[in-house]
């Protein structure tokens, strides 16, 4: 036989016959690479001042050659064209007589159709990304770490070209004919997506104490390439920005798409393999797939279903049900219509209906009924390693913190970070006293039956590496010894806020340290920065629950910083940026208030009458006109009964301000050197008789 | 040799190929006949690997034939409905073919090109259905194969062609024992070509014999008796197919030799008979009317 022959004339063959799809990459390759390049220099030059120009040329060099999303786009496109152009003999049953009865085995005919495919995207690609860098090298751009960047982002993306081929050849062999292959192909790259999105959709709706960082690793994409690369592309071009080493993202990402590529061009081939010939314009080639397919997507669109009729229902069971009995009937209907190809067939297989009814019911119930014990969940203590406690409260809201790049983080996610609790029957405690009170979260926290709520997210982490994320929530007034026992964690309060921390401590020299309580703002000397932090850290490990359950803050250390972020090489920006802190002092805080008033400051000093403008009073209980005050003797009442909202934002869980009013405070110009207002509240049943009698 | 032993092939739960055993030897012409639907097409398709049977077994020169490209290098398939490449000529697909087939006799077919007035360098997608038909006969018959499967080819084709084909036929028979396996649904077709024939009817095979020993075991005998005696005497000796009277007249379709009908007539009291040469048409007729099929609906609608 002329293997080696009948090899290459079908690869040949294979290649005349996709000749539009070569051509369709080819000018596309053209447009998107040296046109897009030359248009975009074009237009620089002529509307950039010239000092920008190179930079600005660089740039826009690199996003046409290394982080350009339209090649993105047409590698996804690609991809699906090749494998279903490559493979569409299946669809047709004189074409299947034609190539299956000629000498040739299949498993030449199915890498020549490979090869080709993989041809037509990487020769047009890498001539146009050759000539694009060249063009740029005639203007004078010239960057060999772009150029490799280039070639990198080219190998990536050929890595998601094969496997979004793959995904796509897959759904060619399960199906028999074109628009079944486009929805198949769809619904293989967005499936596992679109089913986390929607257990995370019922989790946060159903869930009391679900929290979103459960869903960071949750929502890891594993088997979708598109799906990954979609991660991979926001990464690679957030990295590139930052002249940040891409090389740790890339190779994460190449090694996953090679390895899916790998394992779905082998489940091509079995299918291949196995595909009868008689499938060609039927909706699904194999007869035992049919059913677990339209199990599988129905079961998802009836949940989807249940949910929104739940929703529009203002969160009625019936209208759930409504929606899931809705659902699967419709989407029965329609996949049986595409199977069937007979909109007759719509309520053929009633048993699945049945099936889908049972199986989607059930995971209806359990999210809607919590059969299986989320939220009441305590962790087993001899398989709890260490975990989080991210209280809301105190410092939770105003608290600022950064990342090594100096990037802002959430309290929360700096927390997860850092703090590793191992008490573990503090930990279990903490979880078995919410499970405990979750039952009144119907109730409403906050609520006036539960008007001492205390909310936190836990993070628990397990011995075999996993980590449990809780929103929790309990009475504060009903737990004071427990809330005593986590303040009195080491390890909980030097995680709790940023002060401890080497991001702050490697740069304590550099912070200008002022207090304030809004009346009063002092700037400390910077020498005696390490005195005064060193006062504050002591006072905060030893501040108890009980030392500021009952209080609002004195007032605020205010520190920031003007800091250089070495990672960012971009000469073009600025790479220094301010780093910002608040911390609280309250009253317990003997060493920094000592401190303080050594530097001759009253923390608890508010303003003089005789400084004050005037004060306005906004009362929004009963809606009325603001009324404002300039009588002195009034001002000094009103003086004596607020605190500034700066204060609020500290205060201790259950001291909060009288939200029925807001009194703005204005200075006289000569106190502030020009107008300068605080906005404070009353403290409850504090308000002067002659404000509420207004 | 091609066999075909116990085929089955179902479609969606129907049933189209029921049971088939037939073997087809080499250097004859196999004529498969039988009504559309009949599982013609769907044959010849287990025949070529294109499609896998659900049990049995089709070996060519006793190699399983699907998935297996020894097997499939034997034969050249022609199917009802040939794929030519899009904007291919007549040259195109004779590179194609000539690649896949070592033995494609180049010469031959630019000679059978010009002969039947077919342009080499003209898009086949031009061509008319009868002049495709004609391409894909010749790169059929040069590409020199064991076997040549043709599914309803001759179909559309005028009888001056038909007629050239088969001339080309039989010397590639003469020439190289070309095997030419043929489906169709016209059994007057068939007739003047194929040596063997296999009538399929719902997917199984109604008959599978070879034409000349039909020809010589049927006989047509026509006649009068002098008495009813003679008669009953008559057809107790005989193994009558079909008796048809008109008046006195008795037309008699039976099995035996024409020397063994003629003696038993001689031997008794007749007015007059005569022993008939059937067609292959009436042999078929016969046939399959003793099994119970009315064959006139079957094959000639």
């Amino acid at each position: 036989m002329t293997s080696k022959n009948s090899f290459l004339v079908n690869l040949k063959q294979n290649a005349e016959r996709r000749t539009w799809s070569i051509l369709l990459f080819a000018i596309t390759f053209f447009f998107v690479l040296p046109v897009t390049l030359m248009v975009n220099f074009s237009s620089l030059i002529k509307y950039t001042e010239e000092q920008f120009l190179a930079k600005q040329m660089l740039n826009s060099f690199k996003d046409v050659v290394a982080v350009n999303p339209f090649i993105m786009a047409v590698t996804l496109i690609f991809a699906i064209i090749a494998a279903i152009h490559g493979f569409s003999y299946l669809y047709s049953r004189k074409k299947t007589d034609m190539y299956l009865s000629v000498p040739v085995s299949i498993q030449k005919r199915f890498v020549a159709i490979f090869i080709n495919s993989m041809l037509m995207y990487i020769v047009p690609y890498i001539i146009f990304l050759v000539i694009t860098i060249i063009i740029a090298g005639t203007y004078g751009v010239n960057d060999t770490y772009i150029i490799k960047m280039a070639f990198v982002s080219f190998g990536i993306n050929t890595l998601f070209y094969i496997a979004v081929y793959a995904v796509t050849s897959i759904a060619v062999m399960l199906t028999g004919n074109l628009p079944v292959t486009v929805l198949g192909t769809a619904t293989l790259l967005c499936y596992e997506n679109g089913v986390k999105l929607l257990l995370l959709g019922m989790s946060s709706n159903y869930f009391k104490t679900y929290s979103q960082y459960s869903d960071e690793k949750f929502l890891k994409t594993w088997f979708s390439p598109l799906g990954i690369f979609v991660k991979f592309q926001g990464d690679f071009s957030s990295a590139l920005k930052d002249s940040l080493n891409v090389m740790p993202i890339v190779g994460k990402a190449a090694l996953h798409l090679a390895v899916l590529a790998i394992v779905y061009m082998v489940i091509t081939f079995l299918l291949y393999k196995a595909r009868p010939s008689e499938a060609c314009s039927k909706s699904m080639a194999f007869k035992r797939s049919k059913k677990v397919i339209k199990r599988l997507i129905m079961i998802p669109i009836a949940l989807v279903f249940s949910l929104f009729f739940e929703s529009a229902s203002g969160g009625s069971l019936g209208g759930a049900i409504f929606g899931m009995a809705a659902g699967i009937i419709l989407c029965h209907s329609v996949i049986q219509a595409i199977y069937e190809q007979d909109l007759k067939a719509a309520f053929k297989d009633k048993r699945s209906i049945i099936y889908i009814a049972v199986v989607a019911g059930f995971i209806f119930a359990v999210f809607k009924f919590d059969i299986m014990g989320y939220d009441k969940y305590i962790p087993n203590e001899n398989k709890l390693v260490s975990g989080t406690i991210s209280l809301d409260s105190p410092f939770g809201n105003r608290a600022s913190f950064y990342d090594n790049e100096y990037d802002a983080v959430t309290g929360d996610k700096y927390r997860f970070e850092n703090m590793n609790i191992i008490d573990k029957s503090l930990l279990c405690d903490i979880a078995y006293t919410a499970s405990q009170e979750i039952d009144n979260y119907t109730k409403g926290y906050g609520s006036e039956e539960n008007p001492y709520t205390m909310t936190a997210t836990m993070k628990y982490t397990l011995s075999n590496g996993k980590n449990v994320y809780r929103n929790i929530y309990f009475d504060y007034k009903e737990n004071e010894e427990l809330l005593n026992r986590i303040y009195a964690d080491v390890n909980f309060k030097e995680n709790y806020i940023q002060l401890f921390d080497s991001v702050f401590t490697s740069n304590e020299s550099l912070y200008e340290i002022q207090y304030s309580n809004d009346f009063i703002t002092e700037t400390l000397e910077q020498n005696k920065n390490s005195e005064l932090i060193n006062a504050y850290k002591k006072d905060f490990i030893d501040m108890s629950f009980s030392d500021v359950s009952n209080t609002l803050a004195c007032g605020y250390l205010e520190m920031y910083a003007v800091v250089k972020d070495e990672n960012k090489q971009d000469t073009d920006m600025d790479n220094s940026m301010t780093i910002y802190y608040e911390f609280p002092v309250f009253d317990s805080f003997e060493n920094t208030k000592a401190f303080l008033a050594n530097e001759g400051i009253d923390i608890n000093q508010k303003a003089d009458k005789d400084d004050v403008f005037s004060i306005t009073v906004y009362n929004y209980e009963v809606n009325t006109q603001p009324v404002e005050i300039t009588d002195v003797e009034q001002i000094g009442q009103i003086l004596d009964s607020v605190y500034s909202r700066s204060q609020e934002y500290y205060s201790a869980v259950d001291f909060v301000l009288n939200d029925n009013y807001d009194v703005d405070i204005t200075f006289k110009p000569e106190k502030y050197n020009g107008y300068y207002n605080v906005t404070c509240g009353f403290k409850k049943g504090m308000v002067p008789d002659f404000i509420e009698q207004n | 040799m091609i066999e075909l032993n116990g085929l089955n092939k179902s479609f969606d739960g129907i049933k189209a190929v029921d049971n088939i055993s037939v073997t087809i030897k080499e250097g004859s012409v196999f004529g498969l006949i039988g009504t559309n639907g009949a599982g013609k097409s769907t044959v010849m398709r287990l025949m070529t690997g294109v499609l896998k049977p659900d049990s049995g077994k089709v070996l060519i020169d006793g190699e399983n034939v699907y998935n297996n490209v020894s097997a499939k290098s034997k034969f050249f398939f022609i199917s009802d409905d040939q794929y030519f490449f899009a904007t291919a000529n007549a040259k195109d697909m004779e590179r194609y073919y000539s690649k896949l087939y070592p033995d494609f006799d180049k010469g031959a077919f630019y000679e059978y090109l010009i002969r039947f007035g077919l342009d080499a360098g003209r898009k086949i997608n031009t061509f008319s259905k009868g002049m495709k038909r004609q391409l894909i006969l010749l790169l059929g018959i040069c590409a020199n194969t064991k076997y040549l499967i043709c599914d309803e080819t001759f179909d559309g084709l005028d009888p001056v062609i038909r007629q050239s084909i088969k001339s080309i036929f039989a010397s590639e028979i003469e020439k190289r024992q070309l095997t030419p396996i043929i489906a169709s649904h016209n059994l007057r077709e068939l007739e003047d070509i194929c040596d063997h024939v296999g009538l399929l009817h719902k997917g199984g095979v109604l008959l599978s014999k070879d034409i000349e020993e039909m020809k010589c075991s049927i006989l047509k005998v026509q006649c009068v008796f002098k008495n009813d005696k003679e008669r009953e005497k008559a057809e107790k000796s005989m193994t009558v197919l079909k008796d048809d009277v008109r008046g006195s007249l008795h037309t008699y379709t039976v099995r035996g030799t024409q020397e063994d009908v003629e003696r038993l007539f001689a031997s008794l009291e007749t007015i007059f008979f005569e022993v008939l040469p059937l067609s292959l048409e009436e042999i078929f007729i016969s046939e399959t009317e003793v099994a119970g099929y009315d064959i006139k609906k079957l094959i000639f609608g």
